[in-house]
């Protein structure tokens, strides 16, 4: 008898402490906080979205469709540039590094699938800038050399 | 502990006080809003991986991960045979 009223009492007290601990809102749609939705939805975004960066840089979309990567978004080279899309006078993108960029998806790794071109940069260009040859927005050879 | 009058006269009232506690804490509902009415899921086609680590980089920047706390990575593993 006094066991059980030891543990009735106890499980009072942990369902009364959970009540004051466990936010409102949880639950509400699943195991998370329904207020959650909102307050993420409400922090401003990083990226802009390739349609953005195209509505002003139709010539840099131009040559990107016409090589092999057009399909590749602005902002997975250029990093996230909302800011700069809001306010293009005064927010300027950093200046990028081909080397680092273009090892970041074509360096050789023996587990990335076989089509997909890859060099060890070292023994592809000699120590060489990626973009002393290929241009980054159309990187075929033939399809776009830098003046 | 014997359970007497008065021992009950307190614990009782104790007891419906933290139980209305405990009420007040469980959730809202969310009158139009089925649970099992909606499963999310994702499909990551890893045949098409090449590894670049820009979902990552993606992740860390829209959530404002600060450096040092990122927990999310993906590994690639070559199996010999």
């Amino acid at each position: 008898m006094r066991l059980a009223a030891v543990f009735l009492v106890g499980t009072l007290l942990f369902l009364l402490a959970r009540g004051f601990l466990v936010p409102r809102s949880f639950g509400q749609y699943g195991h998370y906080r329904g207020n959650a939705i909102a307050e993420i939805a409400a922090r401003p975004v990083a990226f802009a979205g390739h349609q953005t960066c195209e509505t002003c840089h139709s010539d840099v979309l131009e040559l990107k469709q016409k090589g092999r990567h057009a399909r590749v978004n602005c902002e997975a080279c250029h990093g996230a540039l909302a800011k700069h899309a809001e306010d293009p006078v005064s927010v300027k993108p950093a200046k990028l590094q081909a080397a680092v960029l273009c090892a970041r998806c074509h360096e050789a790794n023996i587990a990335k699938p076989k089509q997909f071109p890859q060099v060890v940069p070292a023994e592809h260009s000699g120590g060489a800038a990626c973009d002393m040859c290929h241009q980054p927005h159309s990187p075929a050879l033939d399809s776009g050399k830098r003046k | 502990m014997n359970i007497t009058r008065r021992r009950l006269l307190v614990l009782l009232p104790a007891a419906a006080i933290a139980w209305k506690h405990i009420l007040a804490g469980t959730p809202e509902a969310s009158p139009n809003y089925k649970l099992t009415e909606h499963w999310w899921g994702m499909l990551v086609d890893i045949t098409k991986c090449i590894g670049c680590g820009n979902c990552v980089r993606a992740c860390q920047t829209e959530n404002e991960v600060p450096d040092g706390y990122y927990r999310t990575w993906v590994e690639r593993y070559h199996v010999e045979g």
